[in-house]
């Protein structure tokens, strides 16, 4: 619902090209009706960037979908969205046809999925182009098109090619031509750059601007990543669950958050130039939109929040001019907002042990080889690691930092035994595990017992069918760890991550997330493991979520004094968790040191890439 | 996968198919020796002979040799196309075959259209209108179809359409090319309705998979045209998966056909199979199953290379399926 | 996506059955008439499967005789009841057979890899490119005709299709997180098949039963019906129909009611399977 006042949008009124009036959004599969959106309001002007920041399950690719009428089946969307006073909503399936791709366009998160993987990616850039009588291009005029476009987004070369012979990047790259091809005024880009690397991604988001600058274009980005959006846009728009919660000019929000989610978004995500003493979380998991449909979304996980803030749903209220905000405690509660960030954002030091720890797991000039992709003599094989050497001390914690294609998975595996290596050697606690399969039972069951593994996906790291109870069991009941009573075991267990001794009789697919990932680290710790790999353990989690389960690691750390092999993409988060880290890049450490040390000093020209990819704020 | 390679890899292919073909050819050729009792009698087929009759019998068939020779021998004539003399009729093998195969012939491919059209047509419709009434009607007779076996469908049109319209005749092959295509507009009819019905749920649900991707969002989202959508993003990954089928719904019009063939009493290769099998007429099955597995193959083979066009991944990875 | 903890038991078995569209419900409800006919079919018909009457002859649907008789005077609407245990009792044991090969080679092939996975793949695609019937028209011409013939050779001929699918199904389960973290944990490839595996894919293969009853069905009664399965008189539909099949013009019944009852059953049995499959795959994954 919005009001009068809720009609300032901030920034130039004047060429406001596309508006979304009072969207709302509402499924409707099988009998069921939930509400996705609610009375949203976004305005976006010629040669601006708009951005809109929320989780998952805030609605914002629905938003996007109904800004170009490409709500999948079972969803409808109801109020204006204005093209230059057209209303979009109106129109048919066929008018809308003829809008997309010449006045307005959208480019989808997943580059893998994208394009059409049977046909050539020249010719699914010019699949749009008509000529001045509005029939297809000839041969030769489409392939000069093809080329005049590919090289724009920087990708010439892929005229000929077939997706699946690009990387994502270059996919992305020429989903964008794709989508600019009919040289649209405003492009929709939703999550362009979270399925691809974090170098990648930073080429990505400077490609778009420069593109938006040189058509003079309108961009819209859609994204989860704050730090993303300080860094590109000119304004913001935060969504929860559905609606709205605060607008205003990226430099502003930054500077100082009106909402106390925006604040909580922001001390979620750990900065990558210093470690934070605590790590800020928002409690709890981002509910369904109709849950909270009559109060303030964020009032059941708000530490600010009061009564009043539960009698009605708080509409969006200009705090100051250009600056809206859903907050009806905002002017009350501004000073404690601002003592919880100067608190959070203290830098803590690095303790590093006085003394060199003694080495748990060693790893000498490991190498692993994949067959070629094809049978044929001449396809060499793919080399995942070359060479790696690395040192685990006993309670220690060390990172792993490396993209994709770095081998940061596949040494993680080859320590666990999930893979064999085809040179080198791995010592843990002075048995030789480079080959798990010809070791003894007594020295598989030390192994076991030493070092343990969570994965990068909660959804499946767990089996469906069993609950979460008899998933521990199982593993206590192996290795007949104390205490004799297994209940109580896993009781125990749960509530050492936090979780309710309830909850063992629950099945996974009744869990959150975060609460998923907390049960596989319950599993991990029940063989009492003295080092714990974590392979991107929080990358599939949404920000608010990540934050309560970096804390859990590190108070698991002081509580147990187990160590980590800490492995992730995200130098932000490695900051926050580890003493030492090792910078891998195609399956070579190219860099190691303290942690501080080589993320404010980085040697190598990779680490250096990599420092600099991480978003900055839009203040430099 | 440049020219050179794609020949390369046909090549290897026709290799593997010729193998498969020796490989069948050892159990085809060891049929007659695995019906009960000895090689002689079968040929005989129980009949009273005197030892003059057994004794060109046994020449003429190389029964005295030792196995391997014999099977040699028999490759050799059938290379030649010389399987022999039907035990049932007399008549030379081949020219039964040659004979009674250009009927077979003639409903498959009669069979085949109506199938094809209907089939990919309905599917890419329903596909198109998914879970509308149309969607609907297209899927429960395509559950039907692929359900009822051929002889009870024949029988059912014969039914409705010869005995109680009196539109086509009951059974017969008829004279004359257009007395021939009605006499098989029924046997074609049902032979369709069954291998239609698998088409119609391959494409159907290979369309609706491929409407669903990211991959057709985004075409429209940037303002593909809708047939252009239809046709070269959605149709073009769906026929994939139907490719891949074919196999499978060749196996089901061959055997189709054969039951067909009996329910209408048409006097084609698959009638011929199941008199020669009732009659243990040996060396008529090996003819046939010869040429049944050399069909069986060669499709195969045409699958393998047509799906090699249609994916162009495959061209440049191992396959891993 | 997160989301907020559901309490249990909200989902469950009976909320699956609640949704089930009218065909399938139809399709459980005919499975449950011909399970109570197999059992119980002899104290509804009227007369025996084979009692013949020459005097009455050839006749159609009258009051005495609902389906009418044929030409040698046996009661057709008799005949297509005693039918159901043949339609029933073949099938099924070439459903469990193929189910305990295909299960067994399908879990072996996908989780284990390399020669086992190669070998038992080949020999899928091999029986994947025979068109099986035939093959066991001409295994049964040439070995002698035998109901038991029919179903060991159909058992070999359908267990392919089941292994492929608990193949697939396997391998996907083999590559999941939960089931690496039951390896790194250390416990023992029996039980991580066992407890793990082997539930998560029995839905498919349950499911997929159902289609192949409906394909064992059509394949002896096809066998019936060429003269191949069963001895003559039986009242085995296929032959039945076989029979009947010249009578059209007189008692059109006769052969209209056995075969109407093999494109029920098998019809109502692959909706039932296409069904589950549907719900299966996608119950309890996560997500």
């Amino acid at each position: 619902m919005s009001t009068t006042t809720g009609r300032l949008r901030g920034a130039q009124d004047a060429g406001r090209l596309l508006e979304a009036v009072d969207l709302s959004i509402e499924s409707r599969i099988g009998g069921d009706r939930r509400s996705i959106v609610t009375g949203v309001d976004l305005s976006l002007g010629a040669a601006e960037t708009v951005g809109v920041v929320g989780e998952s399950g805030s609605g914002k690719s629905m938003t996007a979908r109904a800004l170009v009428g490409l709500l999948p089946g079972g969803l409808s969307a109801r109020g204006q969205v204005l093209l230059e006073g057209r209303n979009l909503l109106d129109m048919s399936q066929r008018q809308l046809g003829q809008i997309r791709g010449t006045e307005i366009a959208l480019v989808l998160q997943d580059p893998f999925t994208m394009l059409n993987p049977v046909t050539r990616c020249g010719r699914q850039v010019t699949d749009v182009l008509r000529d001045a009588n509005g029939r297809r291009l000839g041969r030769r005029a489409r392939r000069e098109e093809a080329e005049r476009r590919l090289a724009e987004v920087g990708v010439p070369e892929a005229v000929d090619r077939y997706p699946f012979e690009l990387s994502g990047g270059m996919r992305q790259r020429v989903a964008i031509a794709a989508a600019l091809a009919g040289d649209p005024r405003i492009l929709i880009a939703d999550e362009p750059s979270t399925a691809l690397d974090v170098t990648t991604q930073k080429e990505m988001l400077d490609l778009l601007k420069s593109l938006q600058v040189s058509r003079s274009m309108g961009l819209l980005l859609i994204t989860h990543d704050l730090r993303v959006a300080f860094s590109t846009c000119d304004r913001l728009y935060v969504m929860y669950a559905g609606s709205l919660l605060e607008v205003g000019a990226a430099s502003a929000l930054e500077a100082e958050p009106l909402h106390p989610y925006t604040l909580g978004l922001l001390l979620s995500e750990p900065p990558a130039d210093r470690r934070l003493t605590e790590l800020v979380a928002i409690p709890g998991s981002v509910p369904a939109p109709d849950d909270v449909a009559t109060i303030c979304p964020l009032a059941p996980r708000c530490q600010w929040s009061r009564p009043k803030c539960e009698a009605a749903k708080p509409p969006l209220m200009a705090v100051t001019p250009g600056r809206l905000s859903a907050c009806v405690r905002v002017d009350e509660i501004t000073d404690e907002m601002r003592s919880l960030r100067h608190r959070a954002e203290r830098p803590a030091a690095v303790e590093h042990p006085s003394e060199v720890p003694v080495p748990l797991v060693t790893v000498m000039n490991l190498e692993k080889r994949f067959p070629g992709p094809t049978r044929r003599r001449d396809s060499p094989p793919t080399v995942a690691l070359g060479g790696v050497s690395i040192d685990v001390g006993a309670a220690e914690s060390v990172g792993l930092v490396g993209e994709s294609g770095s081998g940061k998975t596949t040494l993680a595996r080859c320590l666990v035994g999930l893979e064999t290596p085809t040179a080198g050697t791995i010592t843990i606690d002075g048995v030789d595990a480079s080959s798990y399969g010809s070791l003894s039972t007594e020295e598989l069951q030390k192994l076991r017992r030493t070092v343990q593994i969570v994965f990068q996906d909660p959804y499946s790291s767990l089996n469906p069918l069993r609950s979460v109870g008899s998933a521990l069991k199982e593993v206590l009941e192996l290795h007949r760890r104390e205490p004799p009573s297994a209940e109580g075991g896993v009781a125990e267990l749960l509530e050492r991550v936090g979780l309710p001794a309830s909850y063992a009789r629950r099945k996974p697919v009744a869990l959150s997330g975060g609460e998923r990932q907390r049960v596989a680290i319950a599993r991990a710790l029940a063989v009492r493991p003295r080092l714990i790999i974590c392979d991107e353990p929080v990358s599939a989690l949404d920000v608010s979520v990540q934050a309560q389960i970096l804390g859990l690691f590190r108070s698991l750390r002081e509580d147990l004094g187990v160590g980590y092999l800490f492995i992730t993409h995200d130098l932000a988060v490695v900051r926050q968790i580890v003493e030492r880290v090792y910078v891998l890049y195609r399956g070579e450490v190219v860099e190691s040191g303290p942690v501080d040390t080589v993320l404010d000093d980085p040697q190598h020209d990779y680490t250096v890439r990599l420092v600099e990819s991480v978003p900055r704020s839009s203040t430099r | 996968m440049n020219r050179r390679n794609l020949v390369a890899f046909i090549a290897r292919r026709l290799l593997a198919a010729v193998v498969m073909l020796m490989i069948v050819s050892v159990a085809i050729f060891g049929l007659l020796y695995a019906s009960p009792g000895s090689a002689e009698q079968v040929l005989l087929a129980g009949r009273v002979a005197n030892e003059e009759t057994r004794e060109n019998i046994r020449e003429r068939y190389n029964l005295d040799e030792p196995l391997p020779t014999q099977y040699s021998l028999w490759v050799k004539d059938a290379v030649r196309m010389d399987f022999g003399e039907s035990i049932r009729t007399g008549e030379p093998v081949t020219t039964a075959i040659k004979e009674r195969g250009r009927l077979s012939l003639r409903l498959g491919a009669y069979g085949f259209v109506v199938a094809f059209v209907t089939g990919i047509g309905l599917g890419i419709l329903s596909a198109v209108k998914n879970r509308s009434g149309i969607d609907r009607a297209v899927v429960s007779t395509s559950v039907v179809g692929a359900s009822a076996p051929p002889f009870v469908t024949g029988v059912f049109l014969l039914y409705v359409f010869a005995v109680l319209l009196g539109w086509f005749p009951a059974f017969g092959q008829g004279e004359g090319l257009v007395d021939e295509l009605w006499h098989l507009t029924l046997p074609a009819l049902t032979l369709a309705f069954g291998a239609s019905a698998l088409l119609i749920r391959f494409t159907r649900v290979g369309m609706i998979a491929a409407l669903d991707q990211d991959y057709v969002t985004f075409a429209r989202a940037r303002g593909v045209p809708e047939r252009r959508v239809l046709l070269g993003y959605a149709l073009r990954n769906a026929m994939i998966p139907v490719v891949t089928a074919s196999t499978v719904l060749l196996a089901a019009m061959l055997t189709g056909a054969v039951l067909i063939e009996v329910t209408f009493a048409l006097p084609g290769l698959g009638a011929l199979l199941v008199d020669s099998v009732a009659y243990k007429d040996v060396l008529m099955v090996q003819g046939l199953t010869m040429l049944l597995a050399a069909v069986a193959i060669l499709t195969n083979l045409l699958t393998d290379i047509l799906y090699l066009f249609a994916d162009p991944r495959i061209r440049y990875t191992r396959v891993t399926p | 996506m997160t989301t907020v903890a559901v309490p249990p038991g909200v989902r469950g078995r009976a909320r699956l059955l609640a949704r089930s569209p009218v065909t399938v419900s139809l399709s459980f409800a005919f499975l449950g008439i011909l399970v109570f006919l197999a059992l119980f079919g002899p104290l509804v018909a009227p007369n025996g499967p084979r009692s013949m009457d020459l005097s009455t002859g050839l006749t159609t649907p009258n009051s005495e005789f609902w389906f009418g008789t044929d030409d040698v005077g046996r009661d057709v609407f008799s005949r297509t009841i005693y039918g159901v245990r043949y339609a029933l009792f073949g099938p099924v044991l070439i459903v469990v057979g193929a189910f305990v090969i295909g299960n067994v080679l399908g879990l072996a092939a996908g989780y284990l890899g390399g020669l086992v996975d190669t070998s038992v793949m080949r020999w899928v695609d091999l029986m994947f490119a025979l068109p099986g019937l035939l093959v066991t028209i001409v295994l049964i011409g040439v070995l002698g005709a035998s109901y038991l013939l029919a179903v060991v050779v159909l058992i070999v001929l359908t267990s392919p299709f089941d292994a492929r699918i608990i193949r697939g199904a396997t391998l996907e389960q083999r590559s999941l997180p939960y089931v690496e973290a039951a390896r790194t944990i250390g416990l023992p490839v029996r039980a991580i098949l066992f407890r793990h595996i082997f539930p998560n894919v029995l839905p498919i293969a349950f499911a997929n039963a159902f289609l192949n009853f409906a394909f064992s069905l059509v394949a002896l009664s096809a066998l019936s019906f060429l003269g191949l399965g069963i001895g003559p008189g039986s009242a085995d539909w296929g032959r039945m129909l076989a029979e009947s099949r010249l009578l059209l013009f007189e008692n059109p019944v006769a052969a209209l009611a056995p075969g109407g009852m093999i494109v029920l059953t098998a019809t109502s049995m692959n909706l039932i399977g296409d069904w589950l499959y549907d719900r299966l795959a996608d119950r309890g994954r996560a997500r």
